[in-house]
């Protein structure tokens, strides 16, 4: 990634990004919260966070999908460098640009899948048997707006770096 | 269309948007996704129909993406990767790393055996590789960053010996291949110990000889240590060893699991960073911060290679090239090379469970035929699995160390730097293929 | 000839491995090799808890579907996992398989999820399996036990401690002791070697889980012709005897294998343990009813459908044997 990143500087991450950052924390700490209240609790007498594997399960989902966008505006994603390091700054834009297209057609493909999962877990209203029986549609709710602010994110990185490369910056 | 034929396509593709440097994530994804659309909406023998593909096509992306994100298990690789932050923040490695220079500084490369020792430890309570480079890339290259050591030798030192979590038991893996092989797993974990000490001695000389040819990569300590500084190094160890001890202690007399391990040595090391006064709640958000962006990194690309591995068992690629390869009916010796090269190619691009369970079924039944022993394939196969974790192009172990270390230490470097070890990885298979009794002298022996 | 994608999420070892095998080669057979069946096992295609969607969308022609994953959308077919005094494995799978086929609550929920019931697995009955000595169930108190669904919620309220926990920790937490039992059948504790780190069994002969059956997509159903709708079907039928019988075998050879075995122990539930355990199972039965009421349907009808049918077969099993 090394090279690229010195060209194309990361953009500012927004408001929604970084709040979005703090909850995927407070999710990654509740899950070492929940599991060491429950093993020492289970050590001592009885488990007390009811349902504690599918809590983590649903944290996880934050964990991972609500900083996507944030480290696509930091340019964080990890690619191959080997074979296009001796580009000039221009083949760099242009590599740039042919990545977004492909991350656009992923991520609107994944964007639109997630969508429809969210939506049959809406209608179905299927639940995870347990004692809070946790609603499926929570989680792919999660995931969804996730990989949709993702999908702008993406979007707007396009739009930014196919615009120094007209200006030919 | 023919699946084979839009497989081989499917690949083509993969490996040309891998060379134009388009992020890992997006090439296999897009890709991917592309091909269910067409494999569902394209049956051989009629047009092509996207609008047939579409529904389940979306239906399987949505699926196997979001049940791979929605994992208990696979919530031990975030914690892990937040341990060595924490750790980071709390002096827990600076102190340990100076602790340790100063303890082999006579020993060429030492840090960088101190931390493939420690991803051998590591793999002993984790049972999972890629959770192993998490935690122990985050400790361990800054650290000897620190002292000079060469980004190659640091990185790939412990890309190498994260490989080591499957080998050496316990390891999931190895409970996966007993259920596909119905074979003993208390036999399957023996079978692992002398291959994965096998591979440890084997890494350990690795930097030895490469310290050798150039110190200057693992620089050895100048300066005179005084008996002083020798006690103080010593005392320095007693946070890592605390907190080795209550995860190790804590598995093995049953008060927790190794998933669970990974959220109790977390909460441990905030604990000693609380006592000891250096860890500030700053440091413990900034920790989090820093650990969920790599965490998302890592797992978009784990994601996209989940969704890769689904499309590649639709095709039917993995039964086509066995029953092709089982029809030609060549010697014994021709076949398990030929079984080999296979999972080493599979091992460049799919992740590891979607490797078992996608091929076992396949393989299994033409071991059995020529009458292998079931253990000693099963050692065989983990074992290129790791090896799989290391190659390029999709090396998730070498994504893993990159996701978690400075970034002055590149893809290539990491690629590079494992490449050594890489060569000593195949002598050892070539050893446990050659000596079968290397893999079952443990088990046999055990009644 | 129509290939169809089936998913499992097992392996492809192991008794229910090879009566889906059995059922494949006999679909090829009997339609004279116009219905082929690829397998993708060990959910390499999806897992078990997603392989109901696979089936009704279309991503997997055919697929075995656990009930339990479903509580909601299959709300009514887990009827079979309740622990009602049923656990002869051939009445129980013929009693859940008619009851599949013609009972009205039955045919709109599978409609409602967009699929087509085939026929029908068994767990066969829940025994326990322990690392220390258990006789009885006052010995099960204050264990800590890995056991899932309302066979769960019986144990816990004769006052063990139930775990849950990922199925791939679970021979590693019975060897370190973090768990005391797990919840298991005979064919599947050999199956998964749970016997090497756990050497006590309970046989408590208790239940079984019967809201396990294979399922088929609406559209490939239906696009068979006439011919292979009835293959189908019959195999389908026949495949409930074929499953029985490698079922007992495969169980009775485990236990022999057990007690021939002498690190291994096992014990047997007295009858008056018996008793209590089908009446602390009845709280369970309600609560599943109560679930089922408050969605309008007549739970008690439908229960009653379901115990004449058990009847009927016990009856017709003691005329056969
Ligand atoms: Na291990
Ligand atoms: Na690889």
């Amino acid at each position: 990634m090394g090279n690229i990143e010195l060209n194309l500087p990361p953009a500012q991450p927004n408001r929604a990004e970084l709040f979005m950052l703090n909850i995927s924390v407070i999710a990654f700490y509740g899950m070492a919260i929940i599991v060491t209240t429950n093993v020492i609790s289970r050590w001592i007498g009885r488990p007390i966070i009811p349902d504690d594997i599918l809590l983590v399960q649903e944290l996880m989902v934050i964990v991972i999908m609500f900083p996507l966008a944030l480290i696509t505006a930091c340019r964080l994603h990890i690619s191959v460098d080997v074979f296009t390091e001796g580009l000039d700054k221009k083949g760099k834009k242009i590599l740039a640009l042919l990545e977004h297209s492909v991350g656009l057609i992923f991520l609107f493909l994944l964007a639109w899948a997630a969508t429809n999962g969210m939506s049959k877990a809406w209608s179905t209203q299927e639940y995870y048997s347990g004692v809070l029986d946790i609603p499926v549609w929570i989680g792919h709710f999660l995931f969804t707006i996730g990989i949709l602010f993702f999908l702008f994110r993406l979007a707007i990185m396009a739009v930014y770096d196919f615009r120094s490369l007209l200006r030919g910056v | 269309m023919d699946p084979i034929f839009l497989a081989s396509i499917v690949v083509t593709f993969v490996l040309i948007l891998l060379a134009l440097k388009v992020p890992i994530a997006y090439s296999l994804g897009s890709c991917a996704s592309i091909g269910l659309i067409v494999y569902f909406g394209w049956r051989p023998g009629s047009d092509l129909n996207i609008q047939s593909g579409l529904k389940p096509a979306l239906q399987l992306i949505e699926t196997n993406a979001y049940a791979f994100v929605h994992s208990y298990p696979l919530s031990m690789i975030p914690l892990f990767i937040g341990l060595g932050h924490i750790a980071y923040h709390a002096d827990i490695t600076t102190d340990l790393y100076k602790s340790l220079r100063i303890l082999l500084r006579k020993l060429p490369g030492g840090l960088a055996i101190a931390s493939v020792n420690g991803c051998a430890g590591f793999s002993a309570i984790t049972g999972s590789s890629v959770a192993c480079a998490a935690a122990m890339g985050r400790i361990a290259v800054p650290e000897m960053l620190k002292y000079n050591y060469h980004p190659r030798l640091a990185s790939g030192s412990v890309a190498a010996g994260g490989t080591l979590g499957s080998l050496i038991p316990p390891s999931l893996l190895f409970v996966i291949y007993a259920i596909f092989t119905e074979q003993s797993v208390n036999n399957l974990f023996l079978a692992g110990v002398v291959p994965g000490l096998l591979t440890l001695v084997g890494f350990i000389l690795t930097i030895s000889i490469w310290c050798t040819i150039r110190p200057q990569d693992g620089p050895k300590l100048k300066d005179d240590i005084g008996k002083k500084d020798k006690i103080e190094a010593v005392i320095g160890l007693w946070p890592s060893f605390l907190l080795f001890f209550v995860v190790v202690g804590g598995i093995y007399s049953g008060i927790f699991t190794p998933t669970e391990a990974a959220a109790v040595s977390l909460a441990v090391a905030v604990m000693i960073g609380i006592a000891r006064q250096k860890l500030k709640l700053s440091s413990v958000i900034e920790a989090g911060k820093e650990t969920v962006r790599q965490t998302a990194a890592i797992f978009l690309i784990a994601l996209a290679a989940k969704l890769f591995t689904t499309f590649i068992s639709l095709s039917r690629v993995t039964p086509w090239i066995l029953d092709w390869l089982s029809s030609i009916d060549p010697p014994f010796v021709v076949v398990l090379l030929a079984i080999v090269v296979f999972y080493l190619v599979i091992g460049m691009f799919l992740d590891s469970i979607g490797i078992l369970v996608l091929t076992l079924p396949f393989t299994v039944p033409i071991m059995s035929a020529y009458g292998v022993d079931l253990i000693w394939f099963g050692v065989i196969v983990i074992k290129l699995l790791e090896i799989g974790l290391i190659t390029p192009p999709v090396g998730l172990n070498i994504f893993v160390i990159r996701g978690v270390t400075p970034p002055s230490v590149t893809l290539t470097s990491v690629f590079q730097g494992a490449g050594a070890f890489l060569i000593l990885d195949f002598v050892v298979l070539a050893m446990l293929l050659s000596f079968p009794v290397l893999s079952l002298w443990l088990p046999n022996s055990a009644f | 000839s129509t290939v169809l994608r089936f998913a499992d999420y097992g392996p492809n070892r192991g008794v229910r491995a090879e009566a889906m095998e059995w059922m494949a080669s006999e679909l090829e057979k009997r339609s004279d090799a116009e219905i082929k069946i690829d397998f993708y096992w060990g959910g390499s295609l999806v897992g078990g808890r997603d392989t109901l969607t696979a089936i009704e969308s279309g991503v997997a022609d055919a697929g075995t579907v656990v009930g339990f994953f479903t509580p909601q959308q299959l709300q009514a077919y887990n009827i079979g996992d309740l622990p009602v005094e049923n656990s002869d494995m051939w009445v129980g799978m013929r009693a859940i398989h008619d009851l599949s086929k013609n009972s009205e609550t039955l045919q709109e929920e599978f409609e409602k999820s967009g699929v087509v019931y085939l026929t029908n697995f068994t767990s066969g009955p829940v025994q326990l399996i322990c690392r220390s000595e258990v006789n009885s169930l006052e010995d099960i108190k204050n264990l800590k036990i890995r056991a899932s669904g309302p066979y769960a919620d019986t144990l816990e309220t004769l006052g063990a401690e139930v775990i849950s926990m990922s199925q791939a920790d679970v021979y590693q937490a019975l060897d370190s002791g973090l768990l005391d039992c797990n919840q298991n059948y005979y064919y599947s504790i050999d199956a998964y070697r749970q016997y090497e780190v756990a050497p006590y069994i309970l046989e408590m002969d208790w239940g079984q889980n019967l809201s396990f059956g294979i399922f088929a997509n609406k559209f490939s159903y239906n696009s068979l012709n006439e011919h292979n709708k009835n293959v189908v079907n019959e195999t389908s039928e026949d495949f409930i005897d074929h499953f029985y019988k490698s079922l007992k075998n495969s169980n009775e050879s485990a236990k022999r294998k057990f007690q021939e075995d002498e690190s291994i122990n096992i014990s047997y539930l007295s009858e008056e343990d018996k008793a209590l355990l089908n009446e602390s199972s009845k709280l369970s039965i309600n609560e599943w009813k109560g679930r089922l009421e408050s969605n309008g349907v007549d739970a008690e009808h439908f229960l009653e459908e379901y115990y004449t049918l058990i009847d009927n077969y016990k009856i017709e099993k003691t005329k056969v044997e």
